[in-house]
């Protein structure tokens, strides 16, 4: 009998003490200061810059070992996650936080978690999750927060629905930030400095590796695009074409340098790999791509004396669609025929 | 003192000249590759107008290059990787076309180094190349690498890719290391499969369970005597015939194309949907990658044709269902005799048409001219014991470590790499050697004892036919490979 009714006890006392655990979340604005000290602490100890995701993301569970229920160190996790992981590591936090979410259902500590899990890749699930967080806690002031940061961020803006999100959160949490939406942008890939290298013998193939890092810049530039539906389709590919236009543009700075360095095999070989790439380019769908590699392959073939490939590729520049994309254009083509058409 | 050195130099280059004008009128040579145009690639020649089409926007999807993420210019297919062989089909199945098999850089029609090679270096950072295993050469076949036995020592058998995109400029952050190659070779663990040919292949998928089932048991008695059986190899869901692949493992070409997608060039895919390899660091697209497309990638619409709506993995499916078969060129004195030493449907000649079966025939079909078609594969599908010599110790589906399918020889003519690891090839013989490696024993067997203590067959199934062949004169033998070369 005393068994049994321990029993009755503790099934009735386990969720009151998971919700009183979680309670103090709601009305929380910002992390306590020991929390945010060893936050900061932790972050910085893992803040280099060759620092990988999996180096930072993995000191993290010991601080929420340390201060179980912690939702700042949560949204620290996933913040780490949103600006330096790739797609895999977005896939497993989404997981981690779908199988928390599974585990205590109908408590908004990890549906809210769950639910910005989300942000950025199904902003539009995310805000309704967070509107569920709102029906089971109305004071989840956090809440209130990231649908502010949704309805006011470039692709979900709702001028309305921002403000008053806005000014719920600020009345549950005076003075608290909010932050804007999509962090901002690794900056592009630079090829500007490579130009005055070129022709500069140099042990270390410093300009190979400029280029490179240029290249491997764009790439991590399109990383922090492609998997956020913070951007539009069409936004998406724009980015990518400008990485590519600028491939195109890095490859033949390549070409020229080793030509001036008397490295004609590696600017041989890497001319036939463009000339390979370039076969592959549909120049009716993209024609701004198609127009910077055959202007770059034509300006490579007649700087390189074969003449015959660059009146070939003239040909080609001439028939295709991109060369009847507007004036400018126009104007190029005829520059690049009073310079390379055979006499 | 100068004419005597002439006197023995002169000998000396007499007797070479005769040595060798000896050798070549007796010993029987593969005469390589057959020139010419390629006797394949195209569209399977009755098709109509819009199914032919399709077969050619379905190649162009077949010569697609693939990317991690498809933002690097000129690769814009996406999905490579984390571990990949290459990053195009066409890139390995690529002689005599679009289609074939390993490619040469100065034999047959397309005159290609290895892809494999290239890919140690393609888009890779400075510094940041990887290894190209040793088993993988310029001038050698394209070939992907099993393990048979993981650490533990159970039973592997899985591709391992010979590369991983640590190191390529559209895969920052990731970091898996190549397999240790050096080590699985140094402990006898590798083997290794080369790209089959895809030519025709819609004809061997349409061929019904009945016809092939009669088609191994005709002959019985003639079969027996010379210790051929065969078995088919099947799948246990529907319990029908698989037919694709070294060991006739993939029951259908659309299993066959998204698992060499996934398998080959990292691309997960709607039939084998999840990434390989799938460290967190190292994916870097939602998967499956290649799906069917909702969305018209050229026109943004929501509707287009076949081509512009399938899946990439359909796509190339179709493209194998709706090749052409290769065009054999048989027909000199030699090649004739060739082909009646070799056999045919009635005429079992020495007894390679016993499994490399000249004639089989479609069911009705969906595609024009493609219904109730015989055409002459020289395969009869089946799996056989090819004893110790050829045994990979690696088991896919019932086939047993030393069973593989007949392989079809339609084509062959141009091929320049063979069986199942590559190991014969232009330097060491090519298809004699090929033929030559079909018989082997197990010497430690007893007299009587069906199988080793690996699960080997103690004998191939083919070492009565191969004794015969060893019977021929020269010149029978030569007159079987120039055949065989204008398949």
């Amino acid at each position: 009998m005393p068994a049994r009714f321990c029993s009755v006890l503790i099934l009735i006392a386990w969720p009151l003490r998971v919700g009183l655990a979680h309670a103090g979340e709601r009305t929380r604005c910002e992390a306590d200061a020991e929390v945010r000290r060893e936050l900061e602490k932790t972050l910085a100890a893992t803040a280099a810059d060759h620092a990988t995701v999996e180096q930072i993301t993995e000191a993290l569970p010991a601080l929420r070992d340390r201060f179980p229920g912690d939702l700042f160190i949560h949204l620290r996790y996933q913040d780490v996650i949103n600006e330096r992981g790739v797609q895999g590591h977005l896939d497993r936090m989404f997981g981690e936080y779908l199988a928390l979410k599974t585990q205590h259902p109908d408590d908004p500590f990890h549906l809210y978690l769950f639910g910005r899990a989300l942000e950025g890749r199904m902003t539009l699930r995310a805000a309704s999750t967070m509107e569920e967080v709102l029906e089971l806690d109305p004071g989840f002031a956090l809440a209130h927060r990231t649908l502010a940061e949704i309805y006011s961020s470039a692709r979900f803006r709702d001028r309305e629905k921002a403000r008053t999100e806005r000014s719920r959160f600020q009345e549950a949490c005076p003075g608290a930030m909010i932050p804007v939406q999509p962090p901002p942008l690794p900056r592009p890939g630079n090829l500007s400095g490579v130009e005055r290298l070129i022709g500069r013998d140099d042990p270390e193939d410093r300009v190979a590796e400029l280029v490179y890092r240029a290249l491997l810049q764009d790439e991590w530039r399109l990383q922090r695009i492609r998997p956020f539906d913070w951007y539009t389709v069409e936004r998406k590919k724009q980015a990518a074409r400008e990485a590519q236009a600028r491939q195109w543009k890095g490859w033949t700075l390549l070409v020229r340098h080793y030509r001036a360095i008397r490295q004609d095999s590696k600017a041989q070989a890497l001319l036939l790999e463009m000339q390979d790439r370039f076969r592959r380019i549909h120049g009716d769908r993209e024609p701004d791509l198609f127009w910077s590699a055959a202007t770059a392959l034509l300006e490579l073939c007649a700087e390189g004396r074969q003449p015959d490939t660059a009146r070939e590729m003239l040909k080609q520049i001439e028939k295709s669609p991109a060369a009847k994309t507007g004036h400018k254009r126009s104007a190029q083509l005829a520059k690049l025929k009073s310079r390379y058409a055979a006499p | 003192m100068g004419a005597v050195k002439f006197t023995r130099a002169a000998c000396l280059v007499s007797l070479c000249l005769l040595l060798g004008l000896t050798e070549s009128a007796q010993a029987q040579v593969d005469p390589g590759p057959r020139p010419g145009p390629a006797g394949a690639g195209g569209t399977f020649p009755t098709l109509n107008a819009q199914e032919t089409a399709f077969f050619n926007a379905v190649r162009e999807t077949f010569q697609e290059v693939d990317s991690v993420s498809g933002g690097i210019a000129g690769e814009d297919g996406h999905g490579l990787g984390p571990t990949f062989n290459a990053n195009s089909c066409a890139a390995c199945h690529a002689q005599p076309d679009v289609g074939g098999t390993s490619p040469h850089p100065r034999l047959g029609q397309v005159l290609r180094r290895n892809p494999e090679v290239d890919m140690a270096t393609l888009d890779r950072q400075p510094g940041q190349a990887q290894t190209v295993p040793s088993f993988v050469q310029a001038d050698g076949p394209v070939r992907e690498a099993r393990f048979i036995r993981n650490p533990d020592g159970t039973k592997d058998g899985g591709v391992h890719g010979l590369y991983t995109i640590a190191g390529r400029i559209d895969a920052p952050g990731c970091n898996l290391a190549q397999p240790d190659f050096a080590t699985q070779l140094a402990n006898q663990n590798v083997i290794f499969r080369i790209p089959t040919p895809v030519f025709g292949l819609g004809l061997i998928e349409n061929v019904p369970d009945l016809a092939l089932q009669a088609n191994l048991q005709s002959n019985h008695a003639l079969k027996e005597s010379l210790g051929i059986k065969g078995r088919f190899n099947t799948t246990g869901n529907d319990g029908t015939i698989t037919r694709f692949g070294w060991k006739a493992q993939n029951k259908s070409l659309l299993i066959f194309s998204t698992e060499a997608y996934n398998v080959e060039q990292g691309v997960s895919n709607e039939g084998f949907p999840n990434e390989r390899s799938a460290v967190a660091g190292c994916v870097f697209n939602p998967t499956p990658e290649d799906s069917t497309h909702i969305v018209n990638p050229v026109t943004g619409g929501d509707t287009g044709t076949a081509s512009d709506m399938s899946a990439d993995g359909v796509a190339f499916a179709a493209f194998m269902r709706l090749t052409a078969p290769p065009t054999p060129t048989t027909s000199t004195a030699s090649e004739l005799h060739g082909k009646a030493l070799f056999g045919t449907a009635p005429n079992p000649g020495i007894g390679c048409v016993l499994c490399h079966s000249d004639r089989l025939t479609t069911a009705s079909s969906p595609f024009t001219g493609m219904g109730g078609f015989t055409f002459r594969p020289f395969t009869d599908v089946a799996i056989h014991n090819m004893g110790p010599g050829l045994a990979d110790f690696v088991n896919q589906g019932v086939a047993g470590p030393d069973e593989f399918r007949t392989a079809p020889l339609w084509g062959v003519g141009q091929r320049i790499f063979f069986l199942h690891d590559g190991r014969a090839g232009p330097g060491n013989g090519g298809l004699l050697k090929a033929i030559l490696e079909h018989q082997s024993s197990d010497p430690h067997c007893a007299p009587g004892q069906q199988f080793n203590g690996d699960g080997v067959a103690c004998r191939s199934e083919a070492n009565a036919v191969i004794d015969r062949f060893k019977g021929l004169s020269a010149s029978d033998q030569q007159d079987i490979l120039n055949f065989l070369r204008s398949l």
